[in-house]
Protein backbone atom coordinates (compact mmCIF):
# COMPACT_ATOMS: atom_id res chain seq x y z
CA UNK A 1 0.00 0.00 0.00
CA UNK A 2 2.75 2.44 1.40
CA UNK A 3 4.94 1.47 -1.80
CA UNK A 4 1.88 1.89 -4.45
CA UNK A 5 1.05 5.64 -2.62
CA UNK A 6 4.34 6.62 -3.12
CA UNK A 7 5.26 5.34 -6.47
CA UNK A 8 1.84 7.38 -7.66
CA UNK A 9 3.07 10.57 -5.94
CA UNK A 10 6.53 10.16 -7.18
CA UNK A 11 5.70 10.10 -10.98
CA UNK A 12 2.22 10.92 -11.92
CA UNK A 13 0.75 8.08 -14.89
CA UNK A 14 -0.55 10.50 -17.71
CA UNK A 15 -2.30 8.93 -20.17
CA UNK A 16 -2.06 10.61 -23.71
CA UNK A 17 -5.39 10.73 -25.27
CA UNK A 18 -4.51 12.60 -28.20
CA UNK A 19 -3.73 9.57 -30.46
CA UNK A 20 -6.34 7.43 -29.31
CA UNK A 21 -9.14 10.11 -29.67
CA UNK A 22 -7.50 10.85 -33.58
CA UNK A 23 -7.95 7.28 -34.58
CA UNK A 24 -11.72 7.07 -33.11
CA UNK A 25 -12.45 9.70 -34.86
CA UNK A 26 -11.14 8.36 -38.19
CA UNK A 27 -12.42 5.06 -37.44
CA UNK A 28 -16.08 7.51 -36.77
CA UNK A 29 -15.93 9.09 -40.12
CA UNK A 30 -14.96 6.23 -41.82
CA UNK A 31 -18.53 4.48 -40.85
CA UNK A 32 -20.40 7.20 -41.79
CA UNK A 33 -19.46 7.85 -44.88
CA UNK A 34 -19.88 4.03 -45.35
CA UNK A 35 -23.56 4.68 -44.11
CA UNK A 36 -26.07 4.15 -46.83
CA UNK A 37 -29.89 4.53 -46.25
CA UNK A 38 -30.56 4.03 -50.18
CA UNK A 39 -30.39 0.16 -50.18
CA UNK A 40 -33.42 -0.52 -47.46
CA UNK A 41 -35.83 -1.88 -49.93
CA UNK A 42 -33.31 -4.49 -51.11
CA UNK A 43 -33.34 -7.85 -49.73
CA UNK A 44 -30.52 -9.64 -48.28
CA UNK A 45 -32.31 -13.03 -48.41
CA UNK A 46 -32.04 -13.28 -52.48
CA UNK A 47 -28.83 -14.22 -53.48
CA UNK A 48 -28.40 -12.35 -57.24
CA UNK A 49 -27.06 -14.07 -60.68
CA UNK A 50 -23.97 -13.59 -61.64
CA UNK A 51 -23.52 -11.48 -64.98
CA UNK A 52 -19.89 -10.01 -65.67
CA UNK A 53 -21.80 -7.43 -68.16
CA UNK A 54 -23.89 -6.13 -65.99
CA UNK A 55 -22.84 -2.64 -65.02
CA UNK A 56 -23.99 -0.45 -62.70
CA UNK A 57 -25.74 2.58 -64.31
CA UNK A 58 -24.43 5.79 -62.51
CA UNK A 59 -28.18 7.42 -62.34
CA UNK A 60 -30.58 6.13 -60.10
CA UNK A 61 -34.13 4.54 -61.71
CA UNK A 62 -37.01 6.77 -61.72
CA UNK A 63 -39.17 6.38 -59.08
CA UNK A 64 -38.25 2.39 -58.89
CA UNK A 65 -40.10 -0.29 -57.42
CA UNK A 66 -38.06 -2.68 -56.29
CA UNK A 67 -39.44 -6.48 -56.35
CA UNK A 68 -37.42 -9.18 -54.72
CA UNK A 69 -37.97 -12.96 -55.48
CA UNK A 70 -36.64 -15.34 -53.02
CA UNK A 71 -35.14 -19.00 -54.53
CA UNK A 72 -38.94 -20.21 -54.30
CA UNK A 73 -40.08 -17.86 -56.58
CA UNK A 74 -42.18 -16.02 -53.66
CA UNK A 75 -42.50 -12.16 -54.34
CA UNK A 76 -41.63 -10.18 -50.88
CA UNK A 77 -44.14 -7.46 -50.53
CA UNK A 78 -44.40 -4.51 -48.42
CA UNK A 79 -45.34 -5.57 -45.06
CA UNK A 80 -43.71 -8.99 -44.65
CA UNK A 81 -46.26 -10.30 -47.11
CA UNK A 82 -45.17 -12.59 -50.10
CA UNK A 83 -46.93 -13.89 -52.63
CA UNK A 84 -46.30 -16.52 -55.29
CA UNK A 85 -47.08 -15.30 -58.89
CA UNK A 86 -47.89 -18.12 -60.20
CA UNK A 87 -50.55 -18.90 -57.70
CA UNK A 88 -51.37 -15.35 -56.67
CA UNK A 89 -50.67 -12.85 -59.00
CA UNK A 90 -54.06 -11.18 -57.92
CA UNK A 91 -52.24 -9.69 -55.10
CA UNK A 92 -49.50 -8.54 -56.87
CA UNK A 93 -51.34 -7.14 -59.18
CA UNK A 94 -53.35 -5.44 -56.54
CA UNK A 95 -50.15 -4.09 -55.72
CA UNK A 96 -49.06 -2.69 -59.06
CA UNK A 97 -51.79 -1.43 -59.96
CA UNK A 98 -51.85 0.84 -56.74
CA UNK A 99 -48.38 1.75 -57.73
CA UNK A 100 -49.47 2.22 -61.17
CA UNK A 101 -52.61 4.92 -60.46
CA UNK A 102 -49.74 6.59 -58.14
CA UNK A 103 -47.37 7.42 -60.99
CA UNK A 104 -49.87 8.32 -63.14
CA UNK A 105 -51.52 11.11 -60.74
CA UNK A 106 -47.50 11.75 -60.68
CA UNK A 107 -46.92 12.08 -63.98
CA UNK A 108 -49.98 14.33 -64.57
CA UNK A 109 -49.12 16.84 -61.89
CA UNK A 110 -45.75 16.78 -62.92
CA UNK A 111 -47.02 17.85 -66.61
CA UNK A 112 -45.94 14.50 -68.03
CA UNK A 113 -48.40 12.45 -70.63
CA UNK A 114 -48.78 8.85 -68.86
CA UNK A 115 -50.14 7.41 -71.83
CA UNK A 116 -46.47 7.40 -73.25
CA UNK A 117 -45.67 4.70 -70.87
CA UNK A 118 -45.31 5.33 -66.81
CA UNK A 119 -42.12 6.51 -65.66
CA UNK A 120 -41.59 3.77 -63.41
CA UNK A 121 -38.87 1.85 -63.27
CA UNK A 122 -39.38 -1.70 -61.75
CA UNK A 123 -36.46 -3.26 -61.04
CA UNK A 124 -36.59 -6.84 -60.16
CA UNK A 125 -34.39 -8.40 -57.78
CA UNK A 126 -34.89 -11.97 -58.44
CA UNK A 127 -32.66 -14.95 -56.91
CA UNK A 128 -30.06 -16.98 -58.79
CA UNK A 129 -32.31 -19.93 -58.57
CA UNK A 130 -35.92 -18.39 -58.84
CA UNK A 131 -37.89 -20.44 -61.58
CA UNK A 132 -37.66 -18.26 -64.80
CA UNK A 133 -41.59 -18.57 -65.01
CA UNK A 134 -41.87 -16.61 -61.91
CA UNK A 135 -40.17 -13.80 -63.13
CA UNK A 136 -42.18 -13.88 -66.46
CA UNK A 137 -45.34 -13.59 -64.66
CA UNK A 138 -44.41 -10.99 -62.60
CA UNK A 139 -43.08 -9.12 -65.57
CA UNK A 140 -46.35 -9.76 -67.20
CA UNK A 141 -48.52 -8.30 -64.16
CA UNK A 142 -46.34 -5.45 -64.69
CA UNK A 143 -46.86 -4.80 -68.28
CA UNK A 144 -50.49 -5.48 -67.72
CA UNK A 145 -50.80 -2.87 -64.88
CA UNK A 146 -49.24 -0.50 -67.46
CA UNK A 147 -45.42 -0.47 -66.53
CA UNK A 148 -42.30 -0.53 -69.24
CA UNK A 149 -39.14 0.32 -67.71
CA UNK A 150 -37.56 -3.00 -66.19
CA UNK A 151 -34.08 -3.46 -64.83
CA UNK A 152 -32.90 -6.60 -63.80
CA UNK A 153 -30.21 -6.63 -60.81
CA UNK A 154 -27.85 -8.55 -60.99
CA UNK A 155 -23.95 -8.96 -59.83
CA UNK A 156 -20.63 -9.02 -61.16
CA UNK A 157 -19.29 -11.50 -58.26
CA UNK A 158 -19.97 -12.69 -55.41
CA UNK B 1 3.86 37.39 -22.89
CA UNK B 2 4.55 38.11 -19.19
CA UNK B 3 0.61 38.05 -18.95
CA UNK B 4 0.34 35.12 -20.53
CA UNK B 5 2.77 32.59 -18.52
CA UNK B 6 1.16 34.45 -15.30
CA UNK B 7 -2.72 33.23 -16.62
CA UNK B 8 -1.46 29.86 -17.59
CA UNK B 9 0.44 29.27 -14.35
CA UNK B 10 -2.36 30.34 -12.12
CA UNK B 11 -4.98 28.38 -13.54
CA UNK B 12 -4.46 25.18 -15.42
CA UNK B 13 -7.11 24.66 -17.72
CA UNK B 14 -7.62 20.77 -17.72
CA UNK B 15 -10.22 19.74 -20.44
CA UNK B 16 -12.74 16.67 -19.04
CA UNK B 17 -11.65 14.00 -21.53
CA UNK B 18 -14.35 11.53 -20.03
CA UNK B 19 -17.93 12.24 -21.33
CA UNK B 20 -16.29 12.94 -24.41
CA UNK B 21 -14.47 9.96 -24.78
CA UNK B 22 -18.08 8.14 -23.63
CA UNK B 23 -19.65 9.63 -26.24
CA UNK B 24 -17.45 9.17 -28.91
CA UNK B 25 -17.25 5.54 -28.04
CA UNK B 26 -21.26 5.69 -28.61
CA UNK B 27 -20.88 6.66 -31.56
CA UNK B 28 -18.07 4.10 -32.91
CA UNK B 29 -20.28 1.43 -31.52
CA UNK B 30 -23.30 2.81 -33.44
CA UNK B 31 -21.77 3.31 -36.85
CA UNK B 32 -19.96 -0.20 -36.28
CA UNK B 33 -23.45 -2.13 -35.95
CA UNK B 34 -24.79 -0.23 -38.47
CA UNK B 35 -22.17 -0.85 -41.18
CA UNK B 36 -23.35 -2.99 -44.33
CA UNK B 37 -20.96 -4.47 -46.67
CA UNK B 38 -22.86 -3.07 -49.84
CA UNK B 39 -21.98 -5.55 -53.04
CA UNK B 40 -22.17 -3.29 -55.97
CA UNK B 41 -25.37 -4.48 -57.82
CA UNK B 42 -25.34 -3.90 -62.15
CA UNK B 43 -28.38 -4.18 -63.87
CA UNK B 44 -29.60 -5.01 -67.23
CA UNK B 45 -32.25 -2.22 -68.31
CA UNK B 46 -34.78 -3.26 -70.57
CA UNK B 47 -37.48 -1.63 -72.29
CA UNK B 48 -40.96 -4.53 -72.14
CA UNK B 49 -43.75 -2.71 -73.62
CA UNK B 50 -46.86 -5.05 -73.20
CA UNK B 51 -47.58 -6.24 -76.35
CA UNK B 52 -50.14 -5.16 -78.22
CA UNK B 53 -53.63 -7.66 -78.78
CA UNK B 54 -53.34 -8.88 -82.12
CA UNK B 55 -49.54 -8.03 -83.09
CA UNK B 56 -48.12 -11.77 -81.88
CA UNK B 57 -48.21 -13.36 -85.41
CA UNK B 58 -45.90 -11.49 -87.74
CA UNK B 59 -47.36 -10.66 -91.15
CA UNK B 60 -45.84 -9.50 -94.11
CA UNK B 61 -46.86 -6.23 -93.16
CA UNK B 62 -44.94 -5.34 -89.92
CA UNK B 63 -42.26 -8.27 -90.49
CA UNK B 64 -38.83 -5.89 -90.03
CA UNK B 65 -35.95 -6.61 -91.93
CA UNK B 66 -34.03 -8.19 -89.37
CA UNK B 67 -35.01 -11.32 -88.55
CA UNK B 68 -35.32 -11.79 -84.14
CA UNK B 69 -32.75 -13.99 -82.89
CA UNK B 70 -34.65 -16.72 -80.99
CA UNK B 71 -32.79 -18.39 -78.36
CA UNK B 72 -34.35 -21.18 -76.82
CA UNK B 73 -33.28 -22.54 -73.78
CA UNK B 74 -34.18 -25.93 -72.37
CA UNK B 75 -33.94 -27.44 -68.90
CA UNK B 76 -33.69 -30.36 -66.92
CA UNK B 77 -35.82 -31.32 -64.04
CA UNK B 78 -34.36 -29.95 -61.64
CA UNK B 79 -33.93 -25.89 -63.80
CA UNK B 80 -30.79 -26.62 -64.77
CA UNK B 81 -29.39 -25.52 -68.13
CA UNK B 82 -29.71 -28.66 -70.69
CA UNK B 83 -29.14 -26.81 -74.10
CA UNK B 84 -28.97 -23.65 -75.76
CA UNK B 85 -29.99 -23.23 -79.61
CA UNK B 86 -29.76 -20.27 -81.69
CA UNK B 87 -31.81 -20.74 -84.39
CA UNK B 88 -31.15 -24.25 -85.31
CA UNK B 89 -27.92 -24.69 -84.11
CA UNK B 90 -27.05 -26.45 -80.67
CA UNK B 91 -24.57 -24.55 -78.84
CA UNK B 92 -22.49 -25.77 -75.87
CA UNK B 93 -22.25 -23.69 -73.24
CA UNK B 94 -22.81 -20.34 -72.95
CA UNK B 95 -19.76 -19.21 -73.72
CA UNK B 96 -20.76 -19.82 -77.35
CA UNK B 97 -23.64 -18.63 -77.32
CA UNK B 98 -21.59 -15.37 -76.86
CA UNK B 99 -19.43 -15.85 -79.85
CA UNK B 100 -22.23 -16.78 -81.65
CA UNK B 101 -23.74 -13.63 -80.93
CA UNK B 102 -20.93 -11.58 -81.77
CA UNK B 103 -20.32 -13.44 -84.92
CA UNK B 104 -24.21 -12.68 -86.14
CA UNK B 105 -24.74 -8.77 -84.83
CA UNK B 106 -20.49 -8.53 -85.86
CA UNK B 107 -18.76 -4.61 -84.21
CA UNK B 108 -21.86 -2.65 -85.77
CA UNK B 109 -23.25 -1.13 -83.38
CA UNK B 110 -26.19 0.12 -85.22
CA UNK B 111 -26.99 -3.65 -86.01
CA UNK B 112 -26.75 -4.55 -82.15
CA UNK B 113 -29.03 -2.33 -81.44
CA UNK B 114 -31.50 -3.00 -84.11
CA UNK B 115 -31.55 -6.44 -83.63
CA UNK B 116 -34.05 -8.33 -81.34
CA UNK B 117 -33.51 -10.89 -79.73
CA UNK B 118 -36.18 -13.33 -78.17
CA UNK B 119 -35.71 -15.85 -75.21
CA UNK B 120 -37.41 -18.98 -75.03
CA UNK B 121 -37.22 -21.10 -72.05
CA UNK B 122 -39.00 -23.23 -70.03
CA UNK B 123 -40.69 -21.80 -67.02
CA UNK B 124 -38.78 -24.45 -64.66
CA UNK B 125 -35.60 -23.61 -65.37
CA UNK B 126 -33.22 -21.33 -62.96
CA UNK B 127 -33.74 -17.64 -63.36
CA UNK B 128 -29.39 -17.22 -63.56
CA UNK B 129 -29.49 -18.66 -66.67
CA UNK B 130 -31.50 -16.53 -68.37
CA UNK B 131 -29.66 -13.61 -66.75
CA UNK B 132 -26.55 -15.68 -68.11
CA UNK B 133 -28.14 -15.70 -72.14
CA UNK B 134 -29.34 -11.54 -71.25
CA UNK B 135 -25.69 -11.40 -70.14
CA UNK B 136 -24.59 -12.92 -73.31
CA UNK B 137 -26.56 -10.59 -75.40
CA UNK B 138 -24.98 -7.62 -73.11
CA UNK B 139 -21.64 -8.17 -74.34
CA UNK B 140 -22.67 -7.81 -78.34
CA UNK B 141 -24.79 -5.01 -77.16
CA UNK B 142 -28.09 -6.31 -78.06
CA UNK B 143 -30.24 -3.91 -76.39
CA UNK B 144 -34.06 -5.42 -77.55
CA UNK B 145 -34.28 -8.44 -75.42
CA UNK B 146 -37.90 -10.12 -75.12
CA UNK B 147 -39.60 -12.87 -73.19
CA UNK B 148 -41.72 -15.32 -74.22
CA UNK B 149 -44.61 -15.05 -72.66
CA UNK B 150 -45.39 -17.51 -69.73
CA UNK B 151 -46.60 -20.86 -69.85
CA UNK B 152 -45.52 -21.39 -73.58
Amino acid sequence: MKLRKSHSTSEDAVLDMTPMIDMTFQLIAFFMFTLNFSNDLLDERVRLPLADSATPTTQSPQSPIYINMSRDGMVYLLGGESADPQADASTIRRHLAVEAQLAKVNMKVAGVDPTAGLWTTIVIRADDNAPYGSVQKVIQIAQQTGFTKFWLRATKSQ
Amino acid sequence: MKFRKTGSSESKVSLEMTPMIDVVFQLLIFFMFTFKIVTVEGEFAITMPAAEQGSAAPTSENITALPDIQVRLSASPTGELAGIQVGDNQMQSLEQLAQTLKEIVGDDPQLASDVEMQIVAPDHLKYGFVVGTINAAAKVRIQKIKFNPPGS
